[in-house]
Order: structure tokens, then sequence, then C-alpha cells
């Protein structure tokens, strides 16, 4: 099979990864680091993207602050949920059907996410909520 | 999978790869993956197999192009600031 030696060692480096990443962003918070990359949509053409403020959002959440984290981005914690219900469908300890292998899943992601950055780039009240 | 017993099952549709590289990289790559992802299940579901497996192909590859790019950028991102982290968590205890 094509890839049986790539494997583990892809997936050793995104372990270490992982966990430089998950040690790095429970260290610094990216509001007040420098060194924290922006968000290239934003810094280049001013729009906040669905992505944006997802740095944050992780920091935060690794501090457990819940609320904090929705406002920096609102789909952060609602994508990590779905993901691990599919991994956790996908290794069986769990006996549903996972949300992403749903037919129209696709579509349904799709559009909360174009709707998600149209709107919260909107600077009207009830919207800016959503900015990050 | 509903009414065709012969076919082979369906093709990965990388949705998981898909979102994680829409949240944490770049939106384009993210849609166009998330798009690809759409056609695997519609072709699939008109028992077009071939085409669900190439759009499956597709799919992986966007989500990997954004998330690589991701990656890459991180990592030279935190390359190049590397020194001055590692000067900030020495001094971790002053903020």
């Amino acid at each position: 099979m094509r890839g049986t030696i790539k494997k583990p060692i892809v997936l050793l480096g995104l372990g270490v990864l992982s966990v430089m990443a998950v040690l790095l962003y429970f260290s610094f918070n990216p509001e007040k680091g420098l060194f924290f990359p922006k968000c290239p949509s934003y810094q280049y053409l001013g729009i906040y993207c669905s992505g944006c403020g997802s740095q944050r959002a992780i920091h935060d959440l690794l501090h457990l602050r819940l609320g904090d984290a929705m406002n920096h981005n609102v789909l952060l914690l609602p994508a990590l949920f779905v993901i691990a219900q599919h991994g956790l469908v996908k290794t069986g300890i769990l006996k549903t059907r996972s949300f992403l292998n749903y037919r129209l899943a696709p579509i349904i992601v799709l559009v909360i996410v174009l709707l998600f950055m149209f709107l919260r780039n909107l600077n009207m009240a009830p919207f800016a909520y959503l900015a990050p | 999978m509903e009414n065709n017993q012969n076919m082979p099952p369906k093709p990965n549709n990388y949705m998981v790869l898909a979102i994680l590289s829409t949240i944490f990289c770049c939106i384009a790559t993210g849609i166009a993956s998330i798009i690809y992802a759409s056609k695997v299940n519609e072709h699939y579901a008109r028992g077009e197999y071939a085409e669900a497996q190439s759009a499956s192909k597709n799919a992986k590859m966007w989500a990997l192009i954004g998330l690589g790019a991701a990656a890459l950028i991180w990592i030279v991102y935190f390359a190049i600031f590397g020194l001055a982290i590692f000067g900030s968590l020495a001094n971790a205890g002053n903020y």
C-alpha cells in the first residue's frame, strides 16, 4: 500500500507540532503577542474571514474561557464539536451517525461559513458581535 | 448506500480536513474543498462512482494545500520569531 511508511512519520510530526502549538497558544495570548501571524485576508484585504479570531479563540479555550472564545470566533467551538463527534463515531466509541456523513453536510457547512463571513464584516449593531 | 448494494463504499469526502482548512487557514482552499466534498456526495448518490472518486481526490488536494500552506507559514513564522518567544518565556513572570 502506498504511504504505509510515510504515515507514521507524518502522524509523529503532526503530533509534535500539535503539542508545540497547544503549549504556545496556552502560554501566550495572541491578542498581546507580536509574534503570532495575522490572518492574511484581514492583513491584506481588510476582510474578516471565517477563521479570523481562531488563534485568540484557541487561547481562550485552553484557558477554559468559553465566552471569550465564542466572542473571538463563534464557529470554532461548534466546528471542534462536530469534528470530535466525527472522530468518536469513526473510532467506534459513539454508535450514532456522524454529522459529517449526511449527504447535505458539505452544503450546510458551506452556507454557514459564507453567511458567517458575510455577516461578521457588516459594521452594524447586531452583527458587530460576530467580528473577532 | 440507500439503493445500490453493488456499489463500493463511498469515497472519503475529507470534510474534517476541509473544515480544519477553513478555520485555520485559507477560506479559498477550504471552500474549494467543501464544494468538492459535496460533489463526492452528489455523484455517489447518483451512482457515479468514478466521478465521486475524482471529486474525493480534489477535495483532499485542496484541503491539504490549505493546511500545508498554513503549516508552512506557521513554521516559518515561528522559526523567525523563535528567539523572541524563548526570550519572553524566560521572562514569563513579568507579564
